[in-house]
């Protein structure tokens, strides 16, 4: 039995999930509420030597996650474009045609991490995240169950990395019970490996 | 689960053979099979009905769900029911697979037997598909679907539990903040 793939799971991040490592380095529009000192090299707008109150940077997720808690009160941030009003208008309409790689390949994971700050569109965006899945569920299920033709990676394209990831076991799970069908589970084949190992004695008395 | 392994349960089943050779009763640990007489027909489970096949020691008697007539009723039944028909056996596909690759003699009409039965299994995916569609775009907690057989359980799985536990994982993350937006 195999272990299925898990990414990111929802609100609380995994350490070691490489997905979430990725996923927080995405930058988020931030404007900062209090001078900072020393840390001027980060601005590569100026060459001052303190961040100055009021200063516009784009700061990683993981960064944004520790400073904007709301009771530290360090920056305030914004939401990036795909998870704003205008973008949450173009998924109501329809969600299937959106590409979500192009967004951004986390577009979900991202989001839901967004949620654990204060925002006053959180409630929006939670709905529209939920709503998006809902709409693109049929598309991806129809796709990945009757993956006959071989234009796939065309189709895998506008899915962001948890689509993807659901596409690969509906594909699986289809190509298994197509080969079962076919009788070659009943097969005993050599495996691909030692065929090419290219040092198999009995492939060369042949 | 691989379809290999529903396969091989589904190989418990019985079938009735007519073997050609004569032995005694065999007691094996899920029960005894009884003594075979050459010309009387004896109940035995599917995986010794092909491993006797293959020997050419027997001849198999097809179920009688496994006939023209009755799998074309069955196949007007699940165009017309809204939802999923009795299957004769809830082993189905496999067993019909397996009868219809190793006893194909002893089956009249194997061939069109074999475009009836692949025709039924497409009606059942497309109806479990919208279902499961009905089904996410309700957001409810739990569904049933009655009258599924192994094969299609086993298929669907994987894609299923995983796109459920990504709806989830959404859902909680939107009554989280509902939650968080009332309490301040």
């Amino acid at each position: 039995m195999d272990v299925s793939h898990k990414s990111s799971s929802g609100m609380l991040q995994d350490y070691m999930s490489i997905d979430d490592i990725l996923m927080s380095s995405e930058r988020l529009p931030s404007v900062f509420l209090v001078p900072v000192k020393g840390l001027g090299f980060l601005d590569a707008s100026t060459n001052k030597k303190d961040i100055a109150v009021g200063t516009k940077m784009d700061l990683p997720l993981w960064l944004v996650l520790s400073l904007a808690h709301p009771r530290k009160k360090f920056i305030s941030f914004d939401y990036t474009k795909p998870y704003k009003g205008t973008y949450r208008e173009i998924l109501k309409a329809d969600a299937s045609v959106v590409d979500l790689h192009k967004i951004g390949p986390f577009f979900y994971a991202f989001g839901q991490q967004l949620l654990t700050l204060n925002h006053n569109e959180s409630l929006q965006m939670a709905k529209c995240l939920v709503l998006t899945f809902m709409e693109r569920f049929r598309k991806i299920m129809d796709w990945s169950i009757n993956a006959y033709e071989h234009d796939n990676s065309e189709r895998q394209e506008k899915l962001d990395e948890v689509e993807r990831n659901l596409f690969k076991l509906g594909q699986k799970s289809l190509q298994s019970f197509q080969q079962w069908e076919m009788g070659e589970s009943r097969k005993l084949s050599s495996s691909e490996l030692v065929s090419r190992h290219r040092k198999r004695k009995r492939d060369m008395s042949e | 689960m691989e379809p290999g392994d529903v396969e091989f349960i589904a190989e418990k089943e019985l079938v009735k053979i007519v073997p050609n050779f004569a032995l005694g009763k065999i007691y094996f640990i899920s029960g005894d099979v009884g003594p075979f007489s050459p010309g009387l027909p004896v109940d035995v489970p599917l995986w010794l009905a092909i491993a006797i096949k293959q020997r050419q020691k027997c001849r198999v008697h097809p179920p009688e769900w496994l006939d023209v007539d009755k799998i074309e009723t069955m196949k007007d039944d699940e165009i017309a029911s809204e939802f999923f028909t009795e299957l004769p056996n809830p082993h189905f596909c496999e067993v019909a697979q397996l009868l219809l690759t190793h006893a194909t003699d002893n089956i009249p009409n194997a061939d069109l037997l074999r475009t009836l039965i692949k025709d039924i299994w497409d009606i059942r995916a497309a109806k479990l598909r919208s279902n499961i569609d009905k089904f996410v775009k309700l957001q409810a907690g739990h569904a049933r679907l009655d009258n599924l057989s192994q094969m299609e359980i086993n298929t669907i799985r994987p894609f299923l539990t995983a796109s459920l536990d990504h709806m989830y994982q959404l859902r909680i993350s939107q009554s989280y903040t509902e939650r968080n937006m009332s309490t301040q």
